[in-house]
């Protein structure tokens, strides 16, 4: 059991065993960093695209498209009222012609004059003053909708960066699944190493008539390279060295 | 004996470069983009509010004179025909110019009404024209071609032709209403008045009584 031929053959196993592990870590921590990496390229990314979404729900909050509604319609309001007092403003003087012409013209008919023309500004400016709103509700359409497609479309931008980004990433994984391929490397030439010493040590004992001790001792070694994938193992009945494929 | 690395014994390595050269090219692909996203935004720096108030104001300058025409042919006829009928000094007279005031400042709302959506549609097509390039652009992510695709939608729109429609008769009801032989009564019914006695009329009874 301690003698050389299955200590080292033991310490061989070991080793491949531990860089069988260190292989599988360095691929497990490579495989950990390309998802985690990804992960934090993707939320960037949603967190500007959640920006431009929240930007929007801003702008169309109802209180926000109410101001602008009526905002644009003050605007429109404003220009329809000069144009009331303009417009009716040009037909006073019809009213006063007719007071400086005839000086002599009954009260009665300059009065129809100016009623009938603060009627009419009274009548224009209230039909106006709907068209106003109609006209103030469809300016704020018209913002919201260039202000929505600006947004979709900046929105589309970092879609497309999402979707490029992802598309790397299989490339990555694949390479981070070989990171680790040099300590497996190692690890399966240590485990081989160590179950040839040990097959060399079978085959000692045996033609030394050691017998079934030193043929189950050099069992246990193969046996410990065996556990790391290695491709021997010992028949302890003949001691022959049998070839296992690596699993 | 010269020393090798492991990966050199045992592989490995070329995976690796395949990933970090995928990524490389995908960050670059990204930077175009966002390049080009500038050159798009630059190419159309253009159109702000300025421009589009420009479109508004070109489309009342073209229309409001015409409107104002019609508006001072139609009442000068009224006038005209008022007078030859006697009834200047009338509540016929008075309905006549009220209606004719309130569809003249309603007329003039209607173009301004026209002139806003005009400037909207403007930055409807401008709008359009944006998206298009940035959609090309998203694709192809060549930064050059939307640059020069950016320029070439930006030099079109501003050099459109602003295209407006004639104008109709828009006093042409009140054309309607005047007659070359049209007694006093069936004008001031045609205002919608119902006929009151010329103050010519009155003017002249009371100086009769006065005398």
């Amino acid at each position: 059991m301690c003698d050389p031929t299955s200590i080292t053959a033991l310490a061989l196993a070991a080793a491949g065993t531990y860089a069988s592990y260190e292989g599988a870590q360095q691929t497990k921590h490579a495989t950990e960093d390309t998802q985690e990496a990804e992960a934090t390229r993707q939320k960037g990314y949603a967190d500007k695209s959640r920006a431009l979404f929240d930007q929007s729900l801003n702008y169309n909050q109802a209180d926000a498209q109410q101001g602008r509604e009526q905002s644009a319609s003050d605007k429109l309001n404003a220009l329809y009222q000069d144009s009331v007092d303009n417009t009716l403003g040009q037909m006073a003087p019809m009213g006063a012609n007719v007071e400086q012409s005839a000086s002599d013209t009954p009260k009665i008919i300059a009065d129809n004059f100016k009623n009938a023309i603060d009627l009419g500004k009274s009548r224009a400016s209230a039909q106006l003053r709907g068209k106003a709103a109609l006209g103030g509700f469809d300016d704020m359409l018209a913002h919201t909708k260039i202000q929505d497609a600006n947004i979709a479309n900046e929105q589309g931008i970092f879609g497309n960066f999402m979707r490029g980004s992802a598309n790397v990433v299989p490339i990555e994984l694949q390479a981070a699944s070989h990171a680790g391929d040099s300590a497996k490397n190692w690890g399966a030439a240590l485990s081989a190493a160590s179950s040839i010493v040990g097959g060399i040590g079978t085959a000692a004992a045996l033609k030394a008539g050691a017998g079934t001790a030193a043929g189950a001792t050099a069992a246990e070694s193969a046996a410990a390279g065996g556990t790391t994938g290695a491709y021997t193992a010992v028949n302890p009945a003949t001691g022959a060295i049998m070839y296992r494929p690596p699993v | 004996m010269e020393n090798y690395p492991v990966t050199m014994c045992f592989g490995g390595g070329g995976d690796n470069n395949a990933a970090e050269e995928a990524r490389r090219a995908e960050e670059a692909r990204q930077g175009r983009i966002s390049q080009g996203m500038t050159q798009i935004e630059g190419a159309f720096s253009g159109f702000n509010e300025p421009y589009y108030q420009h479109k508004a104001d070109a489309y009342n300058a073209f229309y409001q004179p015409q409107v104002n025409q019609q508006f001072n042919d139609t009442k000068d006829a009224l006038s005209l025909q008022l007078s030859r009928n006697g009834i200047g000094a009338s509540s016929a007279a008075a309905n006549g110019y009220r209606k004719l005031g309130e569809d003249f400042a309603k007329q003039q709302a209607d173009i301004q009404s026209k002139a806003q959506a005009y400037q909207n549609s403007a930055r409807s097509d401008v709008q359009g024209l944006r998206n298009t390039v940035v959609q090309q652009l998203n694709s192809t992510s060549d930064s050059a071609l939307a640059a020069q695709a950016a320029n070439n939608a930006a030099f079109v729109q501003s050099n459109k032709p602003d295209t407006y429609d004639p104008i109709t008769s828009l006093f042409a009801d009140y054309a309607g209403k005047f007659k070359q032989d049209q007694s006093a009564s069936q004008l001031a019914q045609a205002l919608g008045q119902s006929y009151n006695t010329p103050l010519t009329s009155i003017r002249q009874k009371a100086s009769r009584l006065v005398s």
